[in-house]
C-alpha cells in the first residue's frame, strides 16, 4: 500500500533525526529538553489512541502519565525497586485502571465522556497531594533515579535515547497496526461505528482495548518524564497538561501517523521559544482548540496530505479521475480465474420465527414468520409504519425482538449481537448506507472482509473482492473516494461490502430508496448476483414495482402483522392487499 | 471548622450557588443538546469584570455588573453563533454526528481556556479581593447565618422561580419548551429553532453572569476557578437530570453537601473531588438524573 | 386569479439522495388538492421545500405568485401558509391553548388571535373542551384536530398537511377530511399528503400522483381511478 510506505520512510527520516539530535546538540540542558519533548510526544501518541483512533473524547490522560511518573518514581526511590521493573509495574497498574475506566466510558457519550473523564485527571492529581505519606505530596517526589542500560553508564544522554527509542517503537506500532486487522477495525469504528458493526466488529472490545492501551503507553511516558528530570511534583500532571496533548494531536491530525508528534514538537517548540508567560501558552492552547477543528478538520496532517496531492496533480504524475459509472457486468464466462465461492452455511435456512415486537405502548409487530432459502430473495413490502424496517432490524440483531426467534439452520440467533451475527454469516445493509466516506471504495469494501473468519489472509481477501467488484461493475471506482460518488453506486458500494465476506443471508433495507430511476437496474442487477451465488437475500423496499420484478417471494406487512404472502403477481392481485394500499374504494362521492 | 449548623447553612448557599449555574446548563441543553464546557468560566469571568471595574477602575459595583453581565452575554452570543450553530444538525437530520459532536466539545473547551488565559492576563497582580455589599448577620437558632449568604439564597430562588414563571407564562418561554421538546414540530409550525437557540445561549451567558457577580466575594475575582465552578454546576445540572431545570435546587443541594460533609468528615483536602465523584456516578449509572424514570428532558 | 402554489422544475436532495426530481404543480386558490404516492415517493419532500424546512436543489415555490422559494419557515407562516406536520408533533407537555398559541408566535393575545381561537373551537369543539390539558393527554384523533388547530391558529391561506390520517381510525379519518372540506368552504386552499389515495381522492378537488421523486399522474379523482395511474404507482401493475 502506497501509504503505508510513506509512513515507513517518513519514520525512517524522523528516526535519524530523533537519532542524531544528540550529536548535534550536544548541551545536556537542551538533551533533557529533548527528552521531556520525547515523553509528551508519546503522550499524544497513547491519546491518539483513544481519542484520533477510536474517537474517545479523554480529557483525563494525564491521571495514566502521572500513574506512570508516580508509581515509576515511588516504587524507585521509596521501595528501591529496579527501575526497568518499577515501570513495568507502573505500566500495569495504569493498565488496570485505563480498563477500568474504559468499561465505564462505554456506557457514557461524547460530552458525558468528556467530563467522565475531566472527573478522573482531577481526582488523580488529588489523589497525589492526599497520599501525601507516599506521593510526598506538594513536596514533590526526588530521587528518581535514571533507567540503566547494560552497556552505558545512566545519564542524561543515555535517558535520551531510551525515550527515543521508545517513541520510535510506538510510532512503528502505529503504522503497523493500520495494516492489522484490528488497525483496519478501528479506522472503521472511527468513522462510521453502524458499519463496523455490520462487519463483524465488536466494537465495545475494541474501543476497550485501545483505552488500555493507550493507558499502558501513557504511563510509560509518564515514568520516562520522572527519571528524565529526577523529581516531580503534583502540579505538573494537571488538566492543562492533558489539553497540551489533547491540542498536540488536533493540531498535528487526530488519527495520523505522525500528527501528534508533529503537534507537540510544534506546541512544545512554541512554549520554549515564545511564551513568556504562563497565560500566554493557555491563551495559545485555547485558541488553537477554536480555531483548528474549524478550519483545519484533519489537522496538520490533513494539509500536508492534500498539499502534496495538489503537487502530485499539478505536476501530472496523477491518473485522470475515473468517470463514476459503473462498468458493465461481467458475464459469467469472462472471467480470467475461477474464484471458489463457498457459501458459509450450506443449506441452512434463514427463519423468523413469530416475531413480535413492542416499542414501549407502541405494537411495532405481531407474530410475523418469514423463512428463506439459500438462493432466494424474499421481499417484504406494506404501507407506511407496517413494520418492515423494525422486522429487518429484528433480522440484523440491531433489535432484540419482545417475543419470537431467529434462526439460521438450527443455530438461535435472537440474542447475538449484530456483529457476532455479522460473523455468522448475517450480514445487513443499511438505507442510508453506512460508508466511510474519507476512505476509497477498495478500502470500504474492505472492511467487509473483516466479518468471514476465514478471510485472514490478504491474498484470498483481495481475489475475492477483485472477483465481487467485477460482477457488480465497481472495478473502475475503486480508486475513489467514497464520499465523491453519486448516491446510486453507493448503495452498491454497500452491497459489495456485504457480499465479499460470503454471507449466508443478506439483508437490504429499502436498497432502492433515494436513488433516480434510472439506477434501479444497478441495485437490482446487485441482488440477481448475491442469489446466483447461494446468498438468501431479504429486502425491503416501498417501490412494489422493483420487489415484484427481482424477488421470488413477497410478504406484506399491514400494521404489524402479515397480510399476505406467496408469488410476486399472486399478491399485487390480491384484492385485499390492493385495499391496504389504496384504501377501501370510495362509495362514489367524488367532488 | 464551626458546627453542623454553620455546615447546614454552607451547603444551602453554595448549593443555591451550584443550582444557578445548573440552569444556565440546563437551558443551552435543552434548546441544542449541548453541553456549554465554558460555562463555569461565563460565571468566573463575570465575577472578574465585575472586580476589576469596582476595585481597579472605581466604578459602582451595580455598574461594574451591569457591563459584566453584557460582555459575558456578548461572548456567548458570539460562541454560538460562530461556533456552535454552525455544527449542529438541520431540521430534518436525526442527530449530530460524531465529528461535529468532538466539534463542539472541542470549541467549547478552547472557549474555557481562552477565557481563563484572558482572565489570568488581566489580573497579573492576582486575585482582586471584593468585599461583600451586604455585611452583617442574623442568629438563627443559635447559628450566625450571614446577611450577604441570605440574600444569595434570595437571588437564587428568585432567579429560578423567576425563570419558571417565563417558561410557563410568556411566549418566549413556550417557544423554549416547544423547541426542547420537539424539534421538528417547532420548525414546522415556524417557530424560529436557530434564534431559539441562540436566545437561550445569552440568556444562560446572562444568568451565569448574574451568578458570578454575586458569589465574587468568595471568588476573589479570580478567572482559575471557573472551570471547577462549571464542573461542580455541571454535576449539579446531572443530579436533578440535564434540561430539566426543576431539579437544579436539589442538583445543587446535593453536590454542595457532597463537597462539604465529604471535606468535613472524610478528607479535607479532597473537597473538590466529591462532587466528581458524584457527577461520575449519576453518569455512568444513572444519567437521565435522579428525579427522571425515562430518559425525557424538559425544560 | 393567481394559484394559491406553484411549484417548477422543483429538485431537493438530502445529502446525496434524491428525493425529488423535476416536480411541477400548481394548487389553484379554494381548491383541496391531494398529492398521493407511497412512501419514498417525496410527497414529505415536497411540503418540506414548499416550507423552507428544507433548501431545494434546483426549482422554484410561488406562494400566490411571489416567490418564497428558500425563504426560512417563519417567513412562510407570516406570509399565509401553515404545515400541520407527519406524526403530528404536538408538544405534550403543553396545553391545548398553549400549543394553539404556538402556532402563530406573533401575538398570541390580542383581540384577531382570540378570533381565530374562536374559529379553531367551532372546527373542533373537543378542543374547547380539553383547553386545559396536557396534549399529551388527548387521543390520536384529537391531537391531530390539535395540529390542525395549530396551523389554523396562524390565519393562513394556504394549508398543507402530511398524512393526516395516519394512525387514525377510519371514522376519525373521515371527520379530519370532512373538517378539512369545509376549510375550503371558508377559502383557504388545502393540500393533504397521504399515502393511501383513495380517501383523498374521494374528498379532494384534483389530485397529483407521486412516484419515486416525480409525478407520476395528475387530474381529476375520476380520472386517476378511471385510468389506472394509481394501480400503477403503487402497485407497479
Amino acid at each position: 500500500m502506497n501509504g503505508s510506505r510513506a509512513a515507513w520512510w517518513g519514520l525512517a527520516v524522523i528516526g535519524v533525526a530523533v537519532l542524531l539530535s544528540p550529536l548535534v546538540f550536544p548541551n545536556p540542558y537542551q538533551i533533557r529538553l529533548g527528552s521531556l519533548l520525547l515523553a509528551y510526544a508519546l503522550l499524544a501518541v497513547a491519546l491518539d489512541l483513544v481519542v484520533g483512533r477510536t474517537g474517545q473524547i479523554s480529557l483525563g490522560h494525564a491521571a495514566f502519565f502521572a500513574i506512570g511518573a508516580y508509581g515509576e518514581g515511588m516504587l524507585q526511590a521509596e521501595y528501591h525497586v529496579a527501575p526497568w521493573a518499577a515501570l513495568a509495574l507502573a505500566v500495569v497498574m495504569s493498565a488496570v485502571c485505563g480498563v477500568v475506566v474504559a468499561g465505564l466510558a462505554q456506557r457514557v457519550r461524547g460530552p458525558y465522556l468528556a467530563m467522565l473523564t475531566i472527573g478522573v485527571g482531577i481526582a488523580v492529581q488529588n489523589a497525589i497531594y492526599v497520599a501525601q505519606p507516599f506521593t510526598q505530596g506538594a513536596m514533590g517526589l526526588a530521587g528518581i533515579g535514571g533507567l540503566p542500560l547494560p552497556f552505558a553508564a545512566p545519564g542524561p544522554v543515555t535517558t535520551y535515547y531510551v525515550g527515543a527509542v521508545a517513541l520510535l517503537l510506538a510510532l512503528a506500532g502505529g503504522i503497523a497496526l493500520s495494516s492489522t486487522r484490528i488497525g483496519t477495525a478501528m479506522a472503521v469504528l472511527r468513522q462510521r461505528e453502524t458499519l463496523a458493526r455490520a462487519a463483524g466488529i465488536d466494537v465495545r472490545r475494541v474501543k476497550i482495548a485501545a483505552f488500555t492501551a493507550s493507558a499502558a503507553l501513557a504511563a510509560a511516558a509518564g515514568a520516562f518524564y520522572g527519571t528524565t528530570l529526577g523529581f516531580i511534583s503534583p502540579e505538573s500532571f494537571s488538566m492543562k497538561l492533558s489539553i497540551f496533548a489533547l491540542v498536540s494531536c488536533v493540531l498535528g491530525g487526530l488519527g495520523t501517523p505522525f500528527g501528534p508528534l508533529l503537534g507537540t514538537a510544534l506546541l512544545y517548540g512554541f512554549q520554549q521559544i515564545a511564551a513568556r508567560t504562563a497565560q500566554g501558552d493557555v491563551l495559545m492552547f485555547g485558541v488553537l482548540l477554536i480555531v483548528v477543528p474549524l478550519l483545519l478538520s484533519r489537522g496538520l496532517a490533513g494539509v500536508f496530505v492534500s498539499l502534496s496531492a495538489r503537487i502530485v496533480a499539478a505536476l501530472g504524475l496523477q491518473a485522470p479521475r475515473a468517470q463514476a459509472t459503473l462498468a458493465a457486468a461481467a458475464r459469467p464466462g469472462d472471467k480470467a480465474t475461477a474464484v471458489l465461492w463457498l457459501p458459509r452455511r450450506d443449506g441452512e435456512r434463514f427463519h423468523l420465527r413469530e416475531i413480535s415486537h413492542a416499542f414501549g405502548a407502541l405494537r411495532a409487530l405481531s407474530g410475523v414468520s418469514l423463512e428463506v432459502a439459500p438462493g432466494e430473495v424474499v421481499g417484504i413490502v406494506g404501507p407506511n409504519g407496517a413494520g418492515k424496517t423494525t422486522l429487518l432490524n429484528i433480522a440484523s440483531g440491531y433489535y432484540r425482538p419482545s417475543s419470537g426467534m431467529v434462526l439460521l439452520g438450527v443455530t438461535d440467533l435472537t440474542r447475538v449481537p449484530m456483529h457476532e451475527r455479522a460473523r455468522m454469516g448475517v450480514v445487513p445493509t443499511f438505507q442510508h448506507p453506512q460508508l466511510m466516506d474519507a476512505s476509497t471504495v477498495l478500502a470500504n469494501v474492505e472492511a467487509g472482509l473483516l466479518a468471514d473468519p476465514r478471510a485472514a489472509s490478504a491474498k484470498v481477501g483481495r481475489l475475492r473482492l477483485d472477483d465481487v467488484a467485477a460482477d457488480l461493475g465497481l472495478t473502475p471506482l475503486l480508486g475513489m473516494l467514497a464520499g465523491d460518488l453519486p448516491y446510486g453506486p453507493r448503495k452498491i458500494v454497500e452491497v459489495a461490502r456485504a457480499l465479499v465476506s460470503e454471507p449466508a443471508v443478506l439483508l437490504l433495507d429499502e436498497p432502492t430508496s433515494g436513488i433516480a430511476p434510472a439506477d434501479v437496474e444497478m441495485v437490482a442487477n446487485a441482488i440477481r448476483i448475491a442469489r446466483e451465488r447461494g446468498v438468501a437475500v431479504v429486502l425491503a423496499d416501498h417501490r412494489v414495482e422493483f420487489v415484484t420484478q427481482v424477488c421470488d417471494r413477497v410478504v406484506v406487512l399491514v400494521g404489524g402483522a402479515q397480510l399476505a404472502a406467496g408469488r410476486p403477481a399472486e399478491v399485487t392481485a390480491n384484492p385485499a392487499v390492493v385495499e391496504a394500499y389504496l384504501g377501501r374504494p370510495s362509495q362514489g362521492n367524488y367532488a | 471548622m464551626g458546627t453542623l449548623g454553620d455546615l447546614i447553612v454552607q451547603v444551602v448557599v453554595i448549593g443555591c450557588v451550584y443550582a444557578m449555574i445548573a440552569v444556565a446548563f440546563d437551558l443551552v441543553f435543552a434548546s441544542s443538546r449541548v453541553v456549554n464546557f465554558a460555562q463555569g468560566d461565563f460565571v468566573a469571568g463575570a465575577g472578574l469584570i465585575a472586580a476589576i471595574l469596582a476595585v481597579t477602575h472605581g466604578v459602582p459595583f451595580g455598574i461594574a455588573a451591569l457591563a459584566a453581565g453584557v460582555l459575558i452575554a456578548l461572548v456567548g452570543m458570539v460562541t454560538v453563533s460562530a461556533l456552535i450553530l454552525p455544527v449542529l444538525p438541520g431540521i430534518t437530520q436525526r442527530s449530530v454526528s460524531d465529528l461535529n459532536e468532538m466539534r463542539w466539545v472541542l470549541t467549547t473547551i478552547g472557549v474555557s481556556v481562552t477565557l481563563e488565559a484572558i482572565g489570568g492576563m488581566l489580573t497579573p497582580q492576582g486575585a482582586i479581593g471584593v468585599k461583600p455589599l451586604i455585611n452583617g448577620g442574623v442568629n438563627v437558632a443559635g447559628i450566625h447565618v450571614p446577611l450577604y449568604d441570605i440574600a444569595i439564597v434570595v437571588v437564587a430562588v428568585a432567579m429560578i422561580a423567576g425563570l419558571h414563571m417565563l417558561l410557563r407564562h410568556t411566549i418566549v418561554g413556550q417557544m423554549l419548551r416547544a423547541v426542547a421538546a420537539d424539534r421538528y414540530g417547532s420548525a414546522a409550525v415556524g417557530i424560529p429553532v436557530r434564534r431559539v437557540i441562540v436566545a437561550t445561549f445569552v440568556g444562560a451567558a446572562a444568568l451565569s453572569a448574574l451568578a458570578g457577580v454575586l458569589i465574587v466575594p468568595f471568588t476573589q475575582g479570580s478567572a482559575s476557578g471557573g472551570f471547577a465552578l462549571g464542573l461542580a454546576g455541571f454535576a449539579a445540572a446531572t443530579v436533578g437530570g440535564l434540561g430539566d431545570m426543576r431539579g437544579a435546587l436539589a442538583g445543587g443541594m446535593v453536590v454542595a453537601a457532597a463537597e462539604l460533609m465529604g471535606a468535613r468528615f472524610v478528607n479535607s483536602q479532597m473537597e473538590s473531588v466529591f462532587p466528581l465523584l458524584v457527577m461520575m456516578l449519576i453518569l455512568v449509572f444513572r444519567p437521565q438524573g435522579i428525579f427522571q424514570s425515562g430518559a425525557v428532558e424538559r425544560v | 386569479m393567481p394559484d394559491a402554489l406553484e411549484v417548477r422544475g422543483l429538485d431537493v436532495h438530502y445529502g446525496k439522495a434524491t428525493a425529488l426530481q423535476s416536480v411541477a404543480l400548481r394548487v389553484e386558490e379554494g381548491t383541496l388538492v391531494a398529492v398521493v404516492g407511497n412512501n419514498g415517493a417525496g410527497k414529505t419532500s415536497l411540503l418540506h421545500a414548499v416550507m423552507g424546512l428544507v433548501h431545494p436543489s434546483a426549482g422554484t415555490v410561488r406562494l400566490f405568485d411571489r416567490d418564497v422559494t428558500g425563504l426560512p419557515t417563519d417567513r412562510l407562516v407570516s406570509l399565509g401558509a401553515a404545515l400541520v406536520p407527519e406524526g403530528r408533533h404536538v408538544f405534550a407537555d403543553q396545553t391545548v391553548l398553549e400549543n394553539l398559541r404556538l402556532g402563530w408566535a406573533r401575538r398570541p393575545n390580542g383581540a384577531a388571535f382570540e378570533e381565530r381561537l374562536a374559529t379553531v373551537f367551532d372546527l373542533f369543539p373537543a378542543l374547547r373542551e380539553h383547553a386545559a390539558r396536557a396534549a399529551g393527554m388527548l387521543s390520536g384523533g384529537q391531537q391531530q384536530m390539535l395540529a390542525i388547530g395549530r396551523a389554523l391558529a396562524a390565519a393562513p391561506r394556504l394549508l398543507l398537511l402530511d398524512e393526516p390520517s395516519l394512525g387514525l381510525a377510519p371514522l376519525v379519518a373521515e371527520s379530519v377530511f370532512s373538517a378539512l372540506r369545509s376549510l375550503v368552504e371558508r377559502g383557504i386552499t388545502v393540500v393533504v399528503a397521504e399515502a393511501s389515495p383513495r380517501r383523498a381522492l374521494a374528498f379532494c378537488d384534483r389530485a397529483y400522483v407521486f412516484g419515486l421523486g416525480v409525478v407520476r399522474a395528475e387530474g381529476s379523482p375520476k380520472d386517476l381511478e378511471a385510468g389506472g395511474a394509481l394501480h400503477s404507482a403503487y402497485l407497479g401493475t
